[in-house]
């Protein structure tokens, strides 16, 4: 079963799920710190099943880079709605 | 009088390596690599405006930019231009930028484009505005400070200034602030002669030449930047700044950037090797390894020799009343282990030319093996808070202990124990002070701010959650009538850096209290531990 996105990154940033938006960048709010980018990549591998090296940690710094970056990497099935 | 004639300061040696070797890479930011003489260049001309435009040698200039090549060269030209260099960090609240600003009473600050929107912000409400160096002419300055703006024309026509105001030892080379227990920053100056001795000591230690690459990990706001850009310059080395995403995969920026010495607090190894990201091996360029501004864990200190085992891992402390650092040890896997107190690698030794004793309540010194509060005295203690006498006193104390009768001691609040082989082991604060991801922060600061919200009678705050014996956020009870926490968190956020923000504000009917009839913070932490069980790790010294 595909996960959506949205409440998977408001749930490890603790906020609320309408903030996520395309938009939202690391350092674009508060929560969304160094700490929680580990915290988020660490996620966004056990869910979708996609590793995430040290390359893509640097890119991986917006909601929307994130999307894309699932839809072109995560495999089939586990790939977000 | 002061004798004015120019003896060796901060800039000299970047000076004469300048002079030297004009070709070698100074600074690389921003994917640009700066040499020396262009640094040099940029830094005396800019000094020759400010001269210019003071009529004379300028007191205290702020840099007012963030990881960009005008934060580098405005330290320097603040430097050259006879002055004190204050940083101001554009990532903190405009309101605490204020502060700091108003604080320092500044002759002139230099603007990176970054800051620029900033500005009309922190000059709000003050009579005369400083000078205005804003070197990129693309950059708008607001047009009620176009007065007070040095014109892009005449930085860019200026020629680097020859003859430099004269700075003796005991002038400020830098002054920095930081978290202080009444709800403002504290300034703390720091003298070039303070400053070149911890210099001279580590140049020894160290010995770096112009082949070296220095990261620049800490923040200009935080003193350990200085290490950073003077431990380069000294040496002729290049100084090389991550961006902020580089941050966060520094074993990418070491590798492509050919760093041969890597300094940061210990919580950039804990977040790498959560991510599996401090590989063995990986890191083989690097010769030195250091860290300071927390307490770094024995695992950490282990995964990092083995990514880089070319290199030696020191741990170093200090606070910056007694300039950047004033102990350091060497860690070795073998013989540091039966040193080890919570498993956390030790603070070690006073760096040559430092005296330290450990004290109790009284001020009086310890019975042996003992743990007491760390005093330490010599050439890198600072004269005293900026502006602050009182609580100058408070710190700055002198001890009747043989042979230091005489001599000048700083009282860290730093709790240690004394190790057999003449270092020293941390244990805890013993104020509220905690460290947040390496960043200094007093809990009364946050505790003050919280104080002046709406119907707010107490707060008390603590580090949590602890990670690693460390805590990477703050937790505020708050107790009081028709309390807004969200109308609270919207006002910490105003008035106080990122780190410094409670991650969470809770509202308690009264507070636990100790055997004291003070707050028991240790019941709060132990709620906290109860409620989330998985983040509890660690004993930590909260």
């Amino acid at each position: 079963m595909a996960v959506a996105l949205e409440p998977l990154i408001a749930g490890v940033l603790k906020i609320p799920i309408p903030s996520v938006s395309d938009d939202l960048e690391f350092n674009g709010v508060a929560e969304w710190d160094s700490l929680n980018h580990v915290n988020l990549m660490l996620e966004l591998e056990r869910v979708y099943g996609v590793p995430i090296g040290d390359d893509e940690m640097v890119d991986l710094i917006s909601v929307r880079a994130i999307r894309q970056f699932l839809a072109e990497r995560a495999p089939a099935g586990s790939r977000p709605e | 009088m002061m004798d004015r004639s120019d003896a060796r300061s901060l800039r000299t040696d970047f000076l004469s390596h300048a002079a030297r070797h004009p070709g070698d890479v100074a600074l690389e930011v921003g994917g640009k690599s700066i040499t020396y003489d262009e640094l040099s260049n940029r830094a005396r001309s800019w000094a020759r405006v400010l001269v210019e435009a003071k009529g004379g040698r300028l007191d205290r200039v702020g840099v007012f930019a963030y990881r960009s090549a005008t934060a580098y060269a405005g330290v320097l030209a603040a430097l050259c231009s006879g002055a004190t260099f204050v940083p101001l960090n554009p990532t903190f609240p405009p309101a605490r930028t204020r502060q700091m600003l108003r604080r320092a009473a500044l002759d002139a600050v230099i603007i990176d484009t970054g800051a620029a929107p900033q500005l009309a912000e922190v000059l709000e409400g003050d009579g005369e505005a400083p000078l205005l160096l804003v070197p990129d002419a693309s950059t708008e300055t607001p047009a009620h400070l176009r007065a007070s703006a040095i014109r892009s024309e005449d930085i860019h026509r200026a020629t680097p200034l020859i003859d430099l105001p004269a700075v003796v030892p005991e002038d400020l080379a830098y002054l920095l602030f930081t978290s202080g227990t009444t709800g403002e920053p504290k300034g703390v100056g720091v003298t070039h002669g303070n400053a070149l001795h911890f210099m001279d000591v580590m140049s020894r230690r160290y010995e770096l030449t112009r082949d070296d690459r220095l990261s620049q990990t800490f923040d200009q706001t935080f003193d350990l930047s200085v290490f950073d850009m003077f431990m380069a310059w000294h040496a002729g080395a290049a100084l090389c700044v991550p961006s902020k995403i580089d941050m966060l995969a520094p074993a990418r920026f070491i590798t492509a950037q050919r760093l041969t010495l890597w300094f940061s607090v210990p919580s950039v190894a804990a977040l790498m090797i959560k991510k599996s990201s401090l590989r063995p091996s990986s890191m083989p360029l690097l010769r030195w390894s250091l860290f300071c501004g927390e307490p770094l864990p024995r695992a950490s200190a282990d995964a990092w020799q083995a990514a880089a085992p070319n290199s030696i891992v020191e741990n170093l402390f200090g606070p910056t009343e007694l300039t950047i650092a004033c102990t350091v040890h060497r860690w070795s896997p073998d013989s540091s282990r039966d040193e080890l107190v919570h498993d956390l690698v030790p603070i070690g030794r006073p760096l040559d030319g430092l005296g330290a004793v450990l004290v109790d309540d009284a001020l009086q010194p310890v019975a042996a093996g003992e743990p007491g509060e760390l005093c330490m005295c010599g050439p890198q203690t600072v004269p005293g808070y900026w502006q602050d006498a009182a609580r100058t006193a408070d710190r700055f104390v002198q001890l009747p202990i043989s042979p230091y009768e005489q001599r000048r001691f700083y009282r860290t609040g730093d709790r240690v124990v004394a190790l057999r082989d003449g270092g020293y082991a941390y244990i805890g604060r013993t104020d509220h002070q905690i460290k947040v991801l390496g960043f200094r922060v007093e809990l009364a600061e946050i505790e003050a701010v919280l104080g002046r919200g709406q119907g707010v009678l107490q707060a008390v705050c603590v580090g949590w959650p602890i990670e690693d014996s460390r805590a990477t956020g703050i937790v505020a009870f708050v107790g009081g009538t028709s309390i807004d926490p969200p109308a609270l968190l919207s006002d910490a956020q105003a008035r106080l850096p990122v780190y410094m923000v409670p991650k969470e504000i809770i509202v308690v009917d009264e507070f636990p209290l100790n055997a004291n009839g003070k707050v028991d913070r240790n019941a709060l932490v132990a709620r906290l531990r109860a409620r989330d069980p998985a983040t509890a790790g660690g004993a930590g010294s909260v």
